[in-house]
């Protein structure tokens, strides 16, 4: 995409997104963001994702991106691993699928989900109508998005598989990356919010920004962001859309590493922000602890920086050899 | 290099591979760990005639100052390929991307034609004449004098960290022709003989035991005015683009080598937790993703502004975590073993304590990014 098009697309999503608190998902549809995705994935997850995290929108694609990455799905929404858990704790054996999961936003009894679940033979999806299932508002830190956990028992037969052996890795990395730039955007209004609070505020006589060690903590914050925001670009780098392809590996590897950034990112504005907001920043009423309670939440889905980092390092301690990412 | 130059990188991975698999009994010959300076500037230079005279590393430098010409990209995949191929990039390697690009740039045209490829084939080694006893990170107030006398310049004053200046042919020195509060204002760059009277020359051990640096007392030296850098009393222009690149593009030879060490690591140190091994590879990688978008940058010509800020601040960042780890994870062998990897590890250790102070302090380098980049403003 063009720069001066990228430019219109992302004022456009912007101004749609500022316009639907409410029913985001439903003016997306309108939009065409659907179209987008299928045309030009990097750019449509991108701009949305960041835009979700700046504006702290009750609504998230997730489930629509996920979902994606899995031809033939027909479900509306997927039951998470509860966080910190990266592995499904959903299982499936003895004629059951044992469900322990967590979604998005509250589902209709008669919508279909995605669950992926542990079974003997390795990793599953299946698709279930909620039916009968608990859904238990969840959103007690984070709540201006309507978490909801999801559990109970649904009889096998009542399932449908959907995907193969690499969908689950697929979706995990589908995820990572739209995760990272939602935190990405997480981040970016966390520091615009402490420069602007620090360039006005003055203490002692002068503005608090001409303090040294204020100036540094800031600088490392966006250390942290530029290195964020360029393993998110490069995370789309060899995204082959078959996950069964040699480079699929790389692709799960450099989504790991995005997430990872963004979560090292956000977790270094959350302290050095919140410090230099002072007492302000520990109010109801400032904005800051809002995107603070997201951050915890979406740091640790599908993996926080100990789990990405382990996983990240099994792969190389395995094989004793680096993977050849981001080549020149 | 046979046949026609490559001009793609795709062609440049292919073609050196097969090289270096031609040339291995060669390459390990010079690779081997030197007695002493010496001995290893010896090598180093042989290594730097072989690859020059197989043309390797003239890709990416201008025809006219002894290159093949093509992008200076072409460069970090030669680079990139002699370490993963068991052969790290050795100083000298260093030096010619820290001060090659500044002198080919501001040197007289025909002093940058006369020493570029002494330097590119290894012929001498260079130096950077910076720091000051009294001017540190606060470079812009050095003091070594530089006054005109007909067609020399006549240097005097003190310059210290010099780094390996015992065995350097020239130096490329900062001095002060302005008036002495002039600021980066007054400043001028030369290159200095490193043989010119009056120089006298002390070496200063670093704390790995190395004769890295040298303290140079400088005594009337005579330094002909044909022998200036860039604009007189424009001397920053030339430290600015010096700095860029140790800080930008010798970071990405600096990543190719983490990058080998960790792979070693993995090796040698079986309890190595995979969560630690994550960490340092992520670090490693963000340096990577960093110094790649520099070096693209500087081989399309582009302004890079303040961004080799980051790479520096990750450079020692991810540097100083990996060789924590291993002295953390390699049990008894870097503190108490001799032998070739212990020494090799105990000295990288070491080294990696300097990372967050040659080129620019690390707080330097905040400054830099909470000035230049965030804008914040110092006023009160
Ligand atoms: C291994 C090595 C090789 C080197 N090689 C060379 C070389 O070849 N040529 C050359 O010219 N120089 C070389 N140097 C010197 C190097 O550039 C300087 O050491 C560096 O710029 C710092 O200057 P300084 O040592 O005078 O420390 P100072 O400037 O005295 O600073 C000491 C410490 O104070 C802190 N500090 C300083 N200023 C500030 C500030 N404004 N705000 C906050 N904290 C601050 C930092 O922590 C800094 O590390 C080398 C140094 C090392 C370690």
């Amino acid at each position: 995409m063009e720069r001066s098009e990228l430019a219109l697309m992302r004022e456009a999503l912007s101004d749609l997104v500022l316009a639907h608190p409410g029913d985001l998902r439903a003016a997306l549809g309108q939009f065409g963001w659907a179209e987008l995705m299928a045309e030009d994935p990097a750019v449509a997850v991108d701009l949305l994702f960041r835009l979700q995290g700046e504006h702290l929108t009750a609504e998230s694609l997730l489930d629509e991106v996920l979902l994606d990455a899995i031809p033939g799905a027909t479900a509306v929404a997927v039951a998470f691993p509860v966080p910190p858990r990266t592995e499904p704790g959903s299982t499936y054996g003895h004629g059951q699928v044992r469900v322990q999961g967590l979604l998005t936003r509250p589902l209709q009894p008669s919508d279909v989900v995605l669950i992926p679940c542990a079974a003997v033979d390795g990793l599953r999806l299946v698709e279930v109508a909620i039916g009968e299932l608990t859904q238990t508002p969840a959103d007690v830190l984070d709540s201006r998005r309507p978490w909801t956990r999801l559990s109970g028992i649904v009889n096998a037969t009542a399932s449908t598989p959907v995907g193969d052996v690499n969908s689950w890795p697929a979706l995990l990395a589908s995820g990572r990356r739209a995760l990272a730039a939602e935190l990405l955007g997480i981040g970016d209004k966390m520091l615009t919010l402490a420069v602007e609070h620090t360039t006005t505020r003055e203490q002692f006589g002068q503005k608090l920004s001409s303090f040294q060690v204020v100036r540094h903590k800031l600088a490392d914050v966006r250390v942290w962001g530029e290195v964020a925001d360029l393993a998110a670009a490069a995370a789309w780098e060899d995204t082959a859309h078959d996950p069964t392809t040699g480079s699929g590996e790389n692709a799960m590897l450099a989504a790991a590493l995005a997430k990872s950034a963004a979560v090292r990112y956000v977790a270094t504005a959350r302290e050095h922000v919140q410090q230099l907001l002072g007492g302000m920043g520990f109010s109801w009423e400032h904005e800051f602890h809002w995107y603070l309670r997201r951050a915890l939440v979406l740091e640790a889905l599908l993996g926080g920086a100990t789990t990405l980092r382990t996983e990240i390092g099994a792969s190389i301690v395995e094989s004793g050899r680096l993977p050849d990412l981001a080549a020149l | 290099m046979a046949g026609a130059v490559p001009g793609t990188l795709a062609e440049v991975r292919e073609q050196f591979g097969v090289w270096l698999h031609e040339n291995t009994e060669r390459l390990q010959e010079l690779c081997a760990p030197g007695k002493d300076v010496t001995a290893t500037f010896t090598a180093q230079g042989e290594l730097q005639r072989l690859l020059f005279e197989s043309g390797w590393i003239r890709l990416g430098w201008p025809e006219e100052v002894g290159g093949l010409g093509g992008e200076m990209i072409l460069r970090a995949v030669v680079v990139e390929e002699l370490c993963a191929a068991g052969y790290p990039p050795p100083f000298s390697f260093g030096t010619q991307e820290v001060l090659g690009p500044a002198v080919a740039r501001y040197a007289p045209r025909e002093l940058a034609l006369e020493l570029m490829p002494r330097l590119l084939r290894g012929e001498e080694y260079w130096c950077q004449g910076f720091s000051e006893p009294g001017a540190g990170s606060d470079l812009a107030s050095l003091q070594c004098r530089m006054v005109a006398d007909g067609d020399d310049w006549v240097l005097s004053g003190e310059k210290v960290w010099t780094s390996w200046a015992q065995v350097a042919d020239r130096c490329v020195l900062l001095a002060r022709t302005g008036a002495k509060d002039s600021g980066f204002r007054g400043i001028t760059a030369v290159m200095l003989d490193m043989d010119t009277p009056g120089i006298d020359l002390r070496p200063l051990t670093s704390m790995n035991g190395d004769a890295e640096f040298c303290s140079l007392y400088l005594d009337d030296v005579r330094v002909p005015r044909s022998r200036t850098l860039g604009e007189v009393d424009g001397g920053w222009a030339i430290a600015m683009t010096i700095l860029a690149s140790e800080r930008g593009a010798a970071a990405w030879q600096r990543q190719t080598w983490m990058r080998c060490r960790l792979q070693d690591l993995l090796r040698q140190a079986p309890g190595l937790p995979a969560s630690v091994a994550g960490e340092a590879f992520e670090l490693i990688h963000s340096l990577r993703l960093l110094s790649r978008r520099t070096v693209h940058a500087l081989s399309r010509g582009e302004d890079i502004g303040a961004t080799p800020s980051f790479d520096k601040l990750l450079m020692s960042t991810a540097e100083k975590f990996l060789f924590a780890t291993a002295l953390e994870y390699l049990g008894p062998t870097l503190l108490l073993e001799s032998g070739p990897d212990a020494d090799a590890w105990r000295n990288d250790y070491l080294y990696s304590r300097a990372s967050s102070i040659y080129g620019g302090a690390a707080e330097i380098q905040r400054d830099i990014i909470a000035g230049r980049i965030l804008r914040l403003p110092r006023e009160r």
